[in-house]
């Protein structure tokens, strides 16, 4: 579906300021896939994504949307916007209506779509983040931080893409927003075969939600796997500034005391069913 | 320290377009020298609003906050206020100033009127601080969100407040940066007795905190420490937050009929847990 080969992007390109933010990556993402990706503040994720909806343009290398360079041809770049989604990491880049419902309107009209579906697009989206209807004709910048980020996403979700990139989407949610928010994208990724690309730093939510996790350091790709090929590398994500899950960290110090323990558990509830397990286990 | 008596808030009052509902509904609050507090509650709860009055960028609409005794609304308090409370906000882009390290950490005292040679030795103190001694020269664009948060703090320190309020500053960290700031405020508040208001809605982060104030729908419904907080798990959830992943996995297995600590919050307290011990 999308696939970066050997994509380079500097910033600042001949002048003192010069950095190189990603450094030649090569990855293929496949339709339908939910990958993570995780990396320090600064190792070039946020560079990297913007360049999988042409909003940046690779130094070197080139990057393909269905095997089509997606610069190749300029009439298109809109297109390949509202198809592949990004939700940016400052929400405040994002809203710029007067108000909130006209914000998350404002994709699904540019793309021509009549009056009725419009609007049943901007509410379903309002309605997958949360936000009340007392916020519609609220100015965005009258919003808590977290409000305006539902409100970012809502933005992006209402254009229905085919390919949805989330840039730190739970930054400054509230658990109940966060759960809610991104089991939404679970299930349009499950039942609609949504393909999503979560950027977080979060490692809960990347070994919950993602089948695949891609791992920056210093703007290259370094790891490449499932949750629990990445997090069986607890030193390496340390060294890089990363961690892993709490559950998995806590289950990796049970199992040190008692091999039984198995390892490679993200969530509260398997872990929960391995530690019955073993209690089944000794009683009987 | 710090003491509110039924602070009522409306943005209305401030830009005749902001809407006349309250934001704050009859705030009772009240914290000492001294302590760290944790500030919980879902999105739009009132915690920035409250967090505002804290150092009188905003001014409750009813009601009375005093810090240090001072009345927040009287305009001559204004200053000494700002310079005992320091804010740390979300995004460590936003914060820094300055293109060098040092001169970021100076501004604060600069303004203050403080003279030279005392605004070096207190740029020294609050990096030292913070442990960022190292970057007194540094280029703050090219140091990390944990660093740059870091900064931040110092640049707060270096004004000598006895309080810092921190909104949501370790949002957009990596876990490093995370466990650095984090860090960094608990030892503030150990070692140099400075009071620590910390937002968050990482209940991990809360969890260190000594007390833990919860925020709803413009009130203040539970103050509490953490362990009675988040031994409340259905409360908590029906409020919007959560409890640590540890303490959830021990309500679980509770649940369960496994006979585990109804209170535990670290990783250390479940490993010495003696239902968990015997399975080990
Ligand atoms: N400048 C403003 N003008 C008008 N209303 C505002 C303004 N800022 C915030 N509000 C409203 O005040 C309420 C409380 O907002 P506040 O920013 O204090 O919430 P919060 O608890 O910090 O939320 P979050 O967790 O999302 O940061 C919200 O309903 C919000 O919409
Ligand atoms: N617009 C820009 N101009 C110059 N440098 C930038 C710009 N955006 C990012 N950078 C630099 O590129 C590197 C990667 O940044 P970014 O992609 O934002 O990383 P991440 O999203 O992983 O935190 C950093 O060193 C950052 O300072
Ligand atoms: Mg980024
Ligand atoms: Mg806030």
């Amino acid at each position: 579906m999308i696939e970066l080969k050997n994509v380079t992007h500097i910033y600042n390109e001949g002048s003192v300021f010069e950095k190189k933010a990603v450094n030649e990556i090569s990855l293929k993402i496949n339709a339908g896939e939910m990958v993570a990706l995780i990396g320090h503040t600064g190792s070039g994720k946020s560079t990297l994504i913007q360049h999988l909806n042409a909003l940046l343009k690779p130094s070197s290398g080139t990057v393909l949307i269905k095997g089509e360079d997606i610069h190749a041809d300029k009439s298109r770049l809109r297109e390949i916007r509202q198809r592949v989604g990004l939700v940016f990491q400052y929400p405040e880049h994002q809203l710029f209506e007067a108000e909130v419902f006209k914000d998350v309107a404002f994709g699904p009209t540019r793309m021509g779509l009549p009056p009725e579906e419009v609007e049943k697009c901007a509410r379903a989206a309002l309605e997958v983040v949360g936000l009340s209807e007392d916020a519609y004709t609220k100015t965005p910048f009258e919003l808590s931080g977290g409000q305006k980020r539902r409100a970012a996403i809502a933005g992006v979700l209402a254009m229905r893409p085919e390919v949805l990139i989330l840039d730190e989407p739970t930054a400054g949610l509230d658990p109940r927003g966060r759960d809610g928010i991104l089991s939404q994208i679970k299930h349009m990724h499950t039942a609609l075969g949504l393909t999503v690309i979560l950027v977080s730093h979060s490692m809960d939510d990347a070994a919950r939600l993602s089948d695949r996790i891609l791992v920056m350091n210093q703007g290259r790709l370094i790891s490449d796997g499932t949750p629990a090929e990445i997090f069986s590398q607890g030193e390496m994500l340390k060294d890089i500034g990363l961690d892993v899950p709490q559950i998995s960290f806590l289950m990796t110090c049970l199992n040190k005391k008692n091999p039984r323990v198995p390892t490679g558990v993200f969530s509260v509830e398997d872990a929960a069913d391995a530690i019955m397990e073993l209690a089944k286990g000794q009683s009987s | 320290m710090i003491l509110g008596e039924k602070l009522t808030f409306e943005y209305a009052a401030y830009d005749s377009g902001g809407a006349a509902a309250p934001v704050l509904k009859g705030v009772d609050i009240s914290i000492e020298a001294g302590e760290f507090v944790a500030i919980l509650g879902h999105n739009g709860s009132g915690k920035s609003t409250l967090a505002k009055h804290m150092n009188a960028l905003l001014m409750p609409t009813e009601g009375t906050l005093w810090i240090k005794g001072l009345d927040t609304k009287a305009a001559s308090n204004t200053w000494e206020i700002r310079q005992s409370v320091g804010m740390v906000f979300q995004n460590p882009d936003n914060q820094i100033i300055a293109t060098i390290v040092e001169e970021d950490v100076a501004f604060g005292p600069e303004n203050l009127g403080v003279a030279p040679p005392e605004i070096r030795k207190r740029v020294a103190e609050s990096l030292t601080a913070v442990g960022m001694d190292e970057h007194i020269r540094a280029t703050p664009h090219h140091l990390s969100g944990g660093q740059k948060q870091r900064v931040a703090i110092a640049g707060v320190l270096a004004m000598h407040p006895g309080c810092i309020v921190l909104d949501e500053p370790t949002a957009m960290l990596d876990p490093s940066g995370r466990r650095e700031v984090l860090e960094t405020i608990t030892r503030l508040n150990r070692e140099s007795g400075i009071t620590v208001i910390l937002i968050t809605h990482f209940m991990e982060e809360a969890a260190r905190a000594n007390r833990i104030l919860v925020m709803d729908d413009g009130q203040l419904v539970i103050d509490a420490p953490p362990r009675d907080v988040f031994r409340q798990t259905e409360t908590m959830q029906s409020l919007g937050l959560g409890v640590p992943g540890v303490t959830a996995l021990a309500h679980e297995l509770r649940r369960r009929g496994l006979p585990v600590a109804d209170d535990i919050l670290t990783i250390d307290e479940f490993m010495h847990d003696e239902a968990i011990k015997s399975l080990l």
